[in-house]
């Protein structure tokens, strides 16, 4: 999310649209009530069928599935056609006076530079208009026919108000009344969020989804301020922390474009992968892209990565270039495609459930049963970790070898993890694991540390990155967060951590297994993810008293001293609400 | 020793809801007595975060002689302010469930069943097949003549239930064996 959970409380119009946050995300409902009770906010619940959440918002719109883009599109056209965008925010941080070159063409549904064949779009045709020293020629007037904003109002002419209605079921005057209510928020002292979650991702048009909220908060000027931003409520905790560390075909960690097969040296990489600006405001973050790929370079392979091997770069595997559907796509839906078709062989799937979760469970299994061998790391057993008996399946017909590794539960190992909000949290551990059990990354240090040797025992093909990694014997995530912030691997700083994201630097003095995470453990702070008092509270001591009639310090002599006001039963009211409840007893 | 019922009412869940109205009338003894039947006592309280949305509440485990015995929200994290959801309150029972697996187990080819395996057994044979099939499949160029280094045969899939530390070095391994098939639950 581009705001945080607790800033939905200062919203004036909150949108929850592909969500059922009072069901999903309950905790993060209260926010939301409070945004209603204490500030009048307007709750909007646009959902296909009624839930917790409708009942709670101000009103409920019902749509048609899958017509996002049409009840968005409307509303773009309303905020553009009443005029109710933030005229000065649009015109200094927004791209909508830039002019964009004549070749661009929109015609019948489709941009101009498609190709059938290919079916992907050639967009050297939607570039902007340079001028003679390569930056990007505007009309601040916004009155150009082929500024954005005009070419934005053109294309979101067609979503009136009667072909919405048409698409996606709504009354029109719903419409307006949803369009009027969070247009209002274009006012420069009133602020909208928009909240989305997998009723808006789980589509084949997910993005483009999500792309319609980006153009309403930016030309609401609902970015970067109270209450406003687009609340994307994730769904699992740590998926924030994964996507950072890239468990994803596309990308390295830190969101480095995964390398590609036309980039078969780290310069050429460089060169295709940062951008340039000409123009003199433009901060360009991504120009700093090469230092934060050497440095990850670096913690990858050590010593063993310096400039002369180009840090180690072509021990990266590369991807192919997206030629086609089916080119270059190593994406989750393709990936079962492929394997139904047998082109896989095997594989590992850790902490989730293919076979329950894709929409196709009959092709799972089938795909499943395609492999050679597959490993599996789950808590307990589940439709994937047994999917060779199944619904369809005949256990004497499937050849796939199945190694299914005991995971521990989060309570049995520490580390950090990501909240919605981009917080990073650490989690202590409070018992071993349950029987002969173990954190995935213990589980993952053995198997590689295996691998590692039969490599280097007996040779095999292009064994050099097995051989160079830069490795662990033991599951230590003290030490690893330790990596993942980076420090400097030379120099006067040899040793010391990373403090942030301006240490870095492309001469492989720093190493870093992920630069967003620069400055989490330093030097000075020791590991800030774990910082947290203990000590208790003046609003917990003034509960307390009030509540038991007693100063603050150990409650009872049975009870063991913890250093922390603990309440006898259940947890603590912050604010008095009307009707009170009994504290929950043990 | 006969209670009225006034004095069971006090000694047993009653005397919670004395407290919640604010102390009005609470015993001191009652709550003393009380407090030595809670099975938290001489507990001690360690944070950790409920694995189930992205809110992350914090929830205290109780742990009492290496078990969990109890838990409870943290009030401690500004986002949840001590609650927890339906969800998070069934922590104590995810972490002490019957389901869980706690051995290794192994499927044969075309078996029938799982075999109960030590983990040395198992890590050694997949390693194993993990380097027979990476050295068979290894792709080094591409159709087009260029260089690659990948083996598309092998994938990884999963997962947003991991910390940061373990995301970051099964990432690692991944690429560093050279798969590209690597997706999770974030998309989708």
């Amino acid at each position: 999310m581009t705001n945080h959970w607790i800033d939905i409380k200062n919203t004036d119009v909150c949108l929850i649209i592909g969500s059922n946050a009072a069901e999903h995300h309950p905790i993060c409902f209260k926010w939301v009530l409070k945004a209603k009770e204490e500030r009048g906010a307007k709750i909007i619940h646009v959902d296909p069928k009624f839930s917790r959440t409708s009942a709670r918002s101000d009103f409920h719109v019902p749509l048609r599935s899958g017509t996002d883009i049409a009840f968005m599109g409307g509303m773009i056209r309303y905020v553009l056609e009443e005029n109710k965008y933030f005229h000065e925010f649009v015109n200094d941080y927004t791209n909508a006076s830039f002019i964009v070159n004549e070749r661009y063409t929109f015609n019948n549904g489709l941009f101009g530079g498609y190709n059938p064949a290919t079916k992907l779009y050639d967009k050297s045709t939607w570039q902007f208009e340079m001028d003679e020293q390569g930056k990007v020629r505007r009309d601040p007037t916004l009155r150009h026919p082929r500024c954005v904003l005009q070419l934005l109002k053109k294309h979101y002419s067609r979503y009136t108000p009667a072909k919405v209605s048409e698409i996606t079921g709504v009354r029109q005057d719903t419409l307006l009344k949803v369009y009027k209510a969070f247009s209002e928020t274009g006012k420069p002292d009133k602020s909208g969020t928009i909240l989305y979650a997998l009723g808006w991702t789980q589509h084949t048009v997910g993005v483009q989804n999500i792309r319609t909220s980006g153009i309403i908060q930016l030309l609401l000027g609902n970015v970067g301020i109270a209450g406003g931003g687009i609340n994307a409520l994730r769904g699992e905790p740590n998926v924030q922390g994964t996507t950072d560390h890239a468990i994803l075909y596309n990308v390295l960690p830190g969101y480095l474009p995964v390398p590609r097969a036309n980039m078969p040296t780290l310069a050429e990489y460089n060169k295709m992968t940062t951008p340039v600006s000409k123009e003199p405001n433009s901060i360009n973050w991504w120009q700093n892209r090469p230092k934060y790929m050497v440095s990850l370079l670096k913690a990858y392979f050590g010593d063993y990565a310096h400039k002369e091997n180009d840090f180690g770069y072509s021990w990266l595997p590369k991807a192919d270039i997206v030629k086609n559907e089916h080119d270059g796509d190593y994406s989750y839906i393709y990936l079962f495609d492929k394997m139904f078709n047998g082109e896989l062989k095997g594989g590992s799937i850790w902490a989730t459930n293919p076979a329950q979760s894709l929409p196709n469970s009959n092709k799972v299994r089938k795909a499943l049963s395609n492999l050679d061998f597959l490993y599996i790391s789950e808590i307990h057993a589940n439709e994937t970790t047994d999917f060779w008996r199944g619904p369809g399946m005949n256990p004497k017909e499937v050849k796939t070898e199945v190694f299914l590794f005991p995971s521990c539960h989060r309570a049995e190992k520490e580390g950090s993890i990501s909240n919605s909000g981009r917080w990073i949290l650490w989690h202590n551990k409070a018992v071993n694991p349950m029987g002969d059990s173990k954190p995935m990354g213990q589980i993952m240090i053995d198997i590689m540390n295996k691998v590692k040797k039969l490599y280097g025992k007996e040779g095999g093909v292009f064994s050099e990155p097995i051989n160079k990694l830069n490795w662990y014997k033991k599951y230590e995530p003290e030490l690893i967060a330790k990596r993942i912030n980076g420090s400097y691997v030379s120099g006067d700083n040899k040793g010391k951590l990373l403090t942030g994201f301006l240490d870095f630097s492309d001469d492989g003095s720093t190493a870093s297994l992920n630069w967003l995470y620069a400055g989490t453990i330093t030097d000075k702070d020791g590991n800030r993810l774990k910082r947290r008092s203990l000590e208790q509270t003046p609003l917990q001591a003034a509960i307390r008293t009030a509540s038991l009639g007693i100063p603050p310090g150990p409650l009872f002599d049975g009870m063991a001293p913890t250093g922390r006001a603990t309440f006898p039963m259940g947890a603590p009211r912050h604010y008095p609400t009307k009707g009170v409840r009994a504290p929950s007893l043990c | 020793m006969k209670l009225t019922r006034r004095e069971l009412l006090k000694i047993t869940g009653a005397g919670a809801g004395a407290i919640a109205l604010g102390g009005i009338g609470y015993n001191y003894l009652v709550m003393e007595s009380y407090a030595k039947k809670l099975k938290i006592k001489g507990a001690r309280e360690v944070i950790s975060i409920c694995p189930f949305c992205s809110v992350s509440c914090h929830f205290i485990a109780h742990v009492r002689n290496g078990k969990v015995v109890s838990t409870e929200g943290d009030p401690g994290y500004p986002v949840s302010e001590g609650a927890l959801c339906a969800k998070g309150s069934t922590m104590l029972s995810m972490i002490n469930s019957d389901h869980r697996l706690v051995k290794p187990l192994y499927r044969a080819p075309f078996s029938e069943k799982w075999e109960e395996k030590s983990w040395s057994w198992m890590i050694d044979k997949l390693a194993r097949r993990i380097k027979e099939t990476r050295d068979k499949n290894f792709i080094a160029k591409n159709e087009s003549g260029q260089v690659v280094n990948r083996v598309d045969a092998l994938f990884h899939m999963g997962s947003s239930q991991m910390s940061n530390e373990e995301a970051s070095i099964v990432v690692q391994a991944m690429r560093a064996m050279g798969i590209v098939h690597i997706d999770h639950q974030a998309r989708i």
